[in-house]
């Protein structure tokens, strides 16, 4: 398939390569997304598909438009002025991109975690937890409960319930990743985007981080943006490997179950990435 | 073996500075010196001229009396009227059009600078700051005359309205029937030209919300109004408070275009009654009586203007105290 990228240059975008392997029925699933910021197209005609009660890790070099893909896929892309993208994603079989579908009911559905801890610093633990209640104005009968269950999810449970009245401010830079965690899972969400969550981490951290984005894969669906190939393989079922090259929008290089993708990997260059090659 | 633990020592930063730095550092010293000079001198001679009228009333007269009267000197014995000089009404009368402004400027400007940091496009945001900009550079004699020529008419007919409708309630009371030279109007004055003051300062604090703050609530399904009234203004409470005090200081040391509404009335405190024509200003009693002072009433008026300077430092330490807090804060 050809396409402009820009008025001057043409690109073909190279089908990606292993998809077939996955066959598991998926709850949410991007078909042909193409992105833009202002007239330069970064992402070009990706296609994957995110089986329920998952982890996939979208993996590859910098620049090369996993997080901007990841924004796609709960309508936080287009918050950003001169951002642009034309395909589908398709969510539970209806495309949120559809004309009649609200962009706020989307991202309650599928909740987003960012690569920086942000706690509301002015809020305590607690009402970090309540917060996306209190934003998108949905009433709960027993908020408490709530807290509970939703540290207690993240993994943060035990280590602040004595202080839930304290400002987040007040915890390690691990801990408010997790309440970001439980402050996403408090909504409800089916699908959880996960921006590189560990880059600001330290390891024991991420260790405990990654047992969290585990427990969460057990009863719903994850996807998550990693630099770090060892994340990769520790967490995620699935793996999608993208890559830009020359100047060229990004692309899905090459999707499949982890195993496959780091130990058979079918394209050359996915070989080189994954065994530290490049990137 | 035992270690020995080697004495500590400080390195002055004299030392690490070149003849030239050392040079500029002296200059920059001496600059901010000077400030703080002219500042003291400026209070010391306030003081200094006030004292032969405040030592003449007693300093409680002078700051509760509402009574200002030049007093005269008759043909006959019984014609002399002693003077009296008590700032009370204008003092009051300062802060209650300070008030009436604050009121008026405050949801405006946090209207106008939402606005242009969250809502307007890019191209409607750098329009909006230039005009907002312009704004607070026009002189405030301009100001006056829009309010002579303008606003005048308009406010007598709103201030009629208000006293027709609402007239039950004390603040909009007019016994005299005249509907010109009301506080309100001074208010909506100062509003006017404290609006682009505050609202500069509160764009800047809230164009700083973190980007990542945003990202997060709207991530969470928050929309426009939860982001901006459970991010942006905690995160830019102290700073908007800062900009309301700063807009305060200003509004109590305007005189033209006060001076040029207000109607002045010696002899009683008009506490509420906004469209009543009984005003005061300590800045506009100055503007209004200094020409044809005697020596005991120029030294009167500065005393009055050594209790607006007192209201400016205060004031204005409030709100460089809270945005010092609000530094602390983060």
């Amino acid at each position: 398939m050809t396409i402009n990228s820009t008025e001057s240059s043409v690109f073909q975008v190279p089908k990606t390569k292993g998809t077939g392997s996955i066959t598991t029925d998926a709850v949410m699933e991007s078909v042909g997304m193409y992105v833009w910021f202002g007239p330069r197209l970064v992402l070009a005609d990706v296609n994957l598909k995110f089986p329920a009660n998952s982890v996939t890790a979208l993996i590859g070099p910098s620049g090369c438009g996993k997080s901007t893909f990841i924004r796609t896929l709960n309508r936080m892309h287009e918050l950003i002025p001169s951002a642009a993208l034309a395909g589908q994603v398709l969510f539970e079989g209806n495309d949120i991109y559809g004309p009649t579908v609200n962009p706020v009911d989307v991202r309650l559905r599928i909740g987003m975690v960012f690569q920086k801890p942000n706690p509301f610093p002015a809020m305590t633990i607690e009402e970090n937890v309540l917060s996306g209640l209190r934003l998108a104005k949905i009433k709960n009968e027993k908020p408490a409960e709530l807290v509970e269950k939703s540290l207690t999810q993240a993994g943060l449970w035990n280590e602040v319930k004595d202080r839930l009245g304290n400002t987040a401010g007040s915890l390690s830079g691990g801990q408010q990743q997790r309440l970001c965690i439980a402050r996403s899972l408090a909504v409800n969400p089916n699908v959880l985007l996960m921006d590189e969550p560990c880059s600001a981490l330290d390891p024991g951290s991420t260790l405990r981080v990654e047992e969290t984005i585990r427990e969460l894969s057990e009863f719903m669906t994850v996807v998550i943006v990693t630099h770090n190939m060892q994340q990769a393989q520790r967490v995620a079922q699935f793996t999608a490997f993208f890559l830009s090259e020359d100047n060229n929008p990004g692309y899905v290089v090459e999707h499949g179950p982890t195993v496959d993708v780091f130990a058979n990997p079918i394209d050359t260059r996915t070989s080189d990435y994954v065994n530290g090659r490049f990137g | 073996m035992t270690l020995q633990i080697p004495k500590p020592k400080t390195i002055s930063r004299n030392a690490q500075l070149t003849k030239a730095d050392r040079r500029f550092a002296r200059v920059m010293t001496a600059a901010a010196f000077f400030s703080l000079v002219v500042l003291s001198l400026i209070a010391i001679f306030l003081v200094y001229q006030a004292v032969p009228a405040i030592r003449d009333q007693g300093l409680i007269q002078f700051l509760t009396d509402a009574r200002w009267d030049s007093g005269s000197i008759g043909e006959r014995d019984s014609d002399f009227v002693e003077p009296i000089f008590g700032i009370a009404a204008m003092l009051w009368g300062t802060i209650l059009i300070g008030i009436i402004a604050i009121i008026l400027a405050l949801p405006i400007s946090l209207g106008l600078a939402t606005f242009i940091v969250f809502i307007a496009s890019e191209k409607i945001a750098g329009v909006a700051r230039a005009i907002v900009d312009f704004l607070a550079a026009i002189p405030s004699i301009v100001y006056a005359l829009w309010a002579i020529s303008a606003l005048t008419l308009k406010g007598r007919e709103w201030g009629e309205w208000l006293t027709t409708n609402l007239g039950f309630i004390p603040i909009f009371k007019n016994d005299i029937g005249i509907w010109v030279g009301t506080p309100l109007i001074a208010g909506i004055v100062l509003a006017a030209m404290i609006t682009p003051i505050i609202t500069s300062v509160t764009r800047e604090v809230l164009s700083r919300t973190p980007a990542e703050l945003v990202s997060a609530s709207l991530a969470l399904g928050g929309t426009l109004w939860p982001t901006l009234k459970y991010v942006a203004f905690p995160f830019a409470k102290s700073g908007i408070v800062a900009a309301t005090m700063l807009g305060l200081g200003r509004a109590l040391g305007e005189t033209v275009a006060v001076f040029y509404v207000l109607n002045l009335t010696y002899g009683t405190i008009n506490w509420v009654g906004i469209v009543s024509p009984q005003g005061g200003s300590i800045a506009s009693l100055i503007v209004a009586k200094f020409s044809e002072a005697g020596a005991l009433e120029i030294s009167a008026l500065l005393g009055g203007g050594m209790v607006l300077f007192v209201i400016t430092l205060i004031v204005n330490a409030i709100a460089t105290a809270i945005s010092r807090l609000a530094i602390t804060d983060k």
